[in-house]
């Protein structure tokens, strides 16, 4: 496939990036036992994406033939020049990297399941749940696996191919109170690798006990108040701080929206946060090898790099494709991600996380009187002015430094330096989150990372 | 390819998949292009063309279902593809609600819009819309914006020898956007438009002019003056976010399945202004992204969904039809709520204290219909004049709660292609500040 494509683009004129990409997604889903998805998507094809006297054209075909290879670097060139005909805004060429060589297989040594497999770990999961909590209203699981599979060879000589898959559970629980009243939690499993990687993990008597902890946590919640609102101190457990490091701050240092004036850009060298925060956006597997998404190559040749986005406190970078760091005089910094191979890549995150600190939870809770600690959030947010808002679906009082009640649904929203500048505490157990998801056009696959941390934030109640 | 191939590529889907072992099988296929100029303020920054094929073929074997959708026709990926879904079906659980849709008929072909782009008449109206943009908003500043054309041929075809095609060409514009000033940047907003005809200026499409006023006006933000309980008044662009969409989720047949949503018992009784009502028009020839028949092959019929507050129908489609017994309704969802007697101006000036919002950043209602984010693009309103603009303004209440407590619907609607709806303002709803 390799030398097809780098054969391809050696007879291009001027700057190309050819990809063969395909991404083969499998979903099922059960809703009250029935299964109500069960479908295995295979979404492939071949893109070329050229560069010329300042205008960018793109080209995609849904298969992967010679000739749809020369149709879509023929049709991409033809684009980029009219593009470049109309509104040349620099005939500056794109900043030269070294070009990302190599071949990543990350494809699991076990041998593949069958489609049985999942739907009868689902269906024993369901009815285990169901069995041992008969009060249940309402089960909703998923499996979601999605294998990207993306080779690339551009005129700069880059030539790579990456096969990265991501298998995720979900599980939801409802419980319907004596009054009607519904209350819903959620919760995730899985990670890096395919299904056959994670299938013994997901059929575990350790899952199922992790599922009769969320259980009960729903349990405590359907009872729970709801926050009184305002400023609050607060504890923000690991998950937590792993969204926000990726929508809070994470998206006001991509390049393009820099350019396009989000609060990070003048901040640049300034103090933002308290001198506790390292915040990065790790290439490859992250730091620990843990992330669920392995990007070694962009899909523009670059080799990815680590960037260190804040350093002790310090805002230290932007995450790049070529034409932000040209038109930033930065370096591209290997963030140049598309989902699909009809989508142009575009600044992306990677695995982004905040760095643990040495601080124990325990001592975290206890040096708040008033508060709470929140432990599960749903969607968020963030604003090119630093503003954002994350969903709180679990957590708990804290009073006198200890735990309470639990809460009910809540919104948490702040501005994001002014609310990393109130840190006082980093916890020192990270984790990754298995299942991160960013929809800026495109949708594509993240990891966010973090560690518990104490700060002061407002909180929305009813 | 030849006109009709694409059911042709249907039906042959369809006898693959029955000759694999199915015993009944339909298919779904999307073909056709795409080209998008792309720009920002400044410039063009990307022209993206596409070829688009793909299929969805879904396999019944005895009560089991499963579903492989493939793109392009490449012979080894056709097989696979067939391969899949049957093996998916032989893996599922027997539900007798699995099953074709034994009335889908055969119908006529259907097309609307435009067959072909004019590549560079979009590219000049881009250019033309820049100009614009300078001399009439230049503190806006356009991010992620494109002028795309998609023609695209969805056709069905079932082992009930039933077939469908229908053929869109249509326009769309979008962008992503804030305003800047001495280093100052408003919040970001985002607005698009579409139609079946190519945009005679970029900048009257849609609500774009006010929406771009709007961030004009949106320096020096201030939160509310104090928690209170107030209005809301939602512009169209928020009206789908806040309102229609949990609504139309929470009345799903999905929601009934999962057997929580608050409304499950509720059909025929008010649970809306009197005022309100909310038609599905998925085959309405006004909306662009409508179709006119479902992934079921079965036409899209015009649907009362609330007549004046009263739930007068749940959304269900051909699965959740059969398997919970109820009468399929709605396999695809286009909605419009009329409008009602007073221009916008008139609702915000018999507004007390409230806010008003374009667009709102939040979570999906939880189970329980309760709701909280933060206003966006959004003004306080005090004794019926527009104040400031809002920051750390965060909004709560419960979907339920705030649907009887509509009080007004704006005279003037906004149709995005796949909705129409006015400006709503309701009351009761909490509003606090950073």
């Amino acid at each position: 496939m390799l030398d097809r494509l780098q054969a391809a683009v050696a007879a291009a004129h001027g700057y190309t990036e050819l990809r063969q990409h395909a991404n083969t997604a499998t979903r099922v889903v059960l809703r009250q036992g029935a299964v109500i998805a069960n479908t295995i998507e295979h979404v492939a094809g071949v893109s070329a994406r050229c560069h010329g006297n300042g205008g960018f054209g793109f080209s995609a075909e849904p298969n992967a033939s010679d000739d749809a290879i020369a149709r879509v670097m023929a049709e991409a060139r033809s684009n980029a020049e009219l593009a470049a005909r109309h509104a040349a805004h620099s005939n500056q060429a794109l900043p030269i990297t070294e070009p990302g060589r190599g071949i990543w297989e990350h494809h699991s040594a076990n041998a593949a399941l069958p489609p049985q497999a999942r739907i009868d770990l689902l269906r024993r999961l369901d009815a285990g749940l169901r069995a041992r909590h008969r009060d249940l209203a309402n089960v909703d699981l998923a499996l979601q696996e999605l294998a990207i599979d993306k080779a690339l060879a551009t005129t700069e000589g880059a030539l790579t191919f990456t096969h990265s898959p991501r298998t995720v559970l979900y599980a939801a629980l409802e419980y319907r109170s004596s009054d009607g009243t519904p209350t819903r939690i959620a919760d995730v499993f899985g990670g890096f690798g395919g299904f056959e990687d994670h299938e013994e993990s997901f059929g575990s008597a350790e899952t199922e006990a992790t599922l009769d902890r969320l259980y009960d946590e729903l349990r405590r919640k359907a009872d729970g108040v709801f926050c009184e609102a305002g400023m609050h101190d607060v504890v923000l457990d690991a998950d937590i701080a792993g969204i926000l490091a990726h929508e809070a701050i994470g998206h006001t240092c991509e390049g393009d929206l820099v350019l396009g004036g989000s609060v990070a850009g003048p901040a640049l060298g300034q103090v933002v946060a308290s001198d506790k925060i390292t915040l990065m956006d790790q290439a490859g597997l992250g730091m620990d090898g843990g992330a669920a998404v392995a990007v070694h190559v962009d899909d523009e040749g670059t080799p990815c790099r680590d960037v260190t986005i804040i350093d002790r406190g310090v805002l230290r970078g932007f995450l790049h494709n070529k034409d932000t760091a040209l038109e930033l005089g930065m370096t591209p910094t290997g963030n140049a991600r598309a989902y699909a191979y009809s989508d142009e890549p575009l600044v992306r995150m990677r695995n982004t996380c905040i760095l643990p600190g040495d601080d124990k939870l325990d001592d975290m809770i206890g040096a708040i009187d008033r508060g709470y600690y929140f432990t599960r959030s749903g969607n968020g947010q963030a604003d090119f002015t630093g503003e954002f808002m994350f969903a709180v679906t679990s957590g708990y009082e804290i009073r006198g430094g200890k735990l309470a009640r639990a809460i009910r649904d809540t919104t948490i929203s702040g501005i994001a330096f002014d609310m990393l500048k109130a840190v006082t505490h980093v916890g020192d157990r990270f984790v990754w989150s298995p299942g991160g998801w960013c929809g800026k056009k495109q949708l594509i696959p993240v990891t966010m990372g973090g560690a518990a941390l104490k700060t002061r934030i407002n909180v929305g109640g009813r | 390819m030849s006109a009709g191939s694409d059911v042709a590529f249907a039906q042959d889907l369809v006898a693959r998949t029955l000759a694999e072992g199915a015993d009944a099988a339909q298919a779904v296929t999307r073909e056709g292009t795409a080209f998008e100029v792309n720009f920002d303020s400044r410039r063009l920054t990307l022209l993206r063309s596409r070829i688009i094929d793909a299929a969805t073929l879904t396999a019944f074997c005895g009560g089991r279902k499963g579903s492989a959708t493939l793109t392009g026709r490449d012979p080894a990926a056709v097989d696979s593809a067939v391969r899949d879904a049957c093996a998916a079906a032989m893996a599922s659980p027997v539900d007798p609600a699995n099953g074709l849709a034994e009335d889908a008929v055969t119908a006529p072909p259907a097309r609307f819009g435009a067959k072909a782009a004019d590549r560079d008449g979009m590219v000049q109206a881009v250019l033309h819309h820049l100009d614009d943009m300078r001399l009439a908003y230049p503190l806006v500043n356009i991010r992620e914006a494109r002028y795309e054309f998609s023609d695209v041929t969805r056709s069905f075809a079932s082992s009930t020898g039933a077939s469908r095609r229908e053929r869109r060409g249509c326009y769309l514009t979008g962008a992503l956007f804030n305003a800047r000033r001495d280093g100052q940047s408003t919040s970001m907003a985002h607005h698009g438009a579409s139609a079946f005809a190519p945009f005679a200026r970029l900048l009257d499409s849609g609500e774009f002019r006010r929406m771009f006023a709007d961030a004009s006006r949106s320096f020096d933000p201030q939160p509310v003056p104090e928690k209170f309980v107030g209005d809301i008044i939602l512009t169209p662009e928020a009206v789908s976010p806040v309102l229609l969409g949990p609504l139309a989720n929470a009345i799903s047949g999905y929601a009934l399945l999962a057997g929580t949503t608050p409304f499950r018992n509720r059909l025929g009784q008010m649970i809306a202004m009197a005022g309100l009502s909310l038609y599905n028009q998925p085959a309405a020839a006004d909306f662009v992204y409508g179709a006119a028949f479902d992934d079921y092959g079965l036409p899209n019929h015009d649907l009362t969904v609330l007549r004046d507050g009263v739930l007068a129908n749940f959304l269900v489609d051909h699965y959740i039809s059969r398997k919970l017994g109820m009468p399929r309704t709605a396999g695809w969802w286009s909605f419009r709520v009329p409008g009602g007697d007073s221009p916008l101006a008139e609702i915000v000036a018999a507004t007390r204290r409230g806010v008003i919002l374009s667009r709102f950043s939040g979570g999906t209602p939880s189970t329980d219909l309760d709701f909280s984010g933060i206003a966006k693009n959004a003004f306080y309103i005090e004794d019926g004049v527009v104040r400031h603009a809002l920051r750390e303004t965060m909004i709560s209440g419960n979907l339920q709660d705030l649907m009887p407590r509509i009080r007004a619907l704006s005279r003037e609607t906004v149709n995005s292609g796949g909705t129409e709806v006015p400006a709503i303002a309701a009351g009761g709803i909490t509003i606090s500040g950073g």
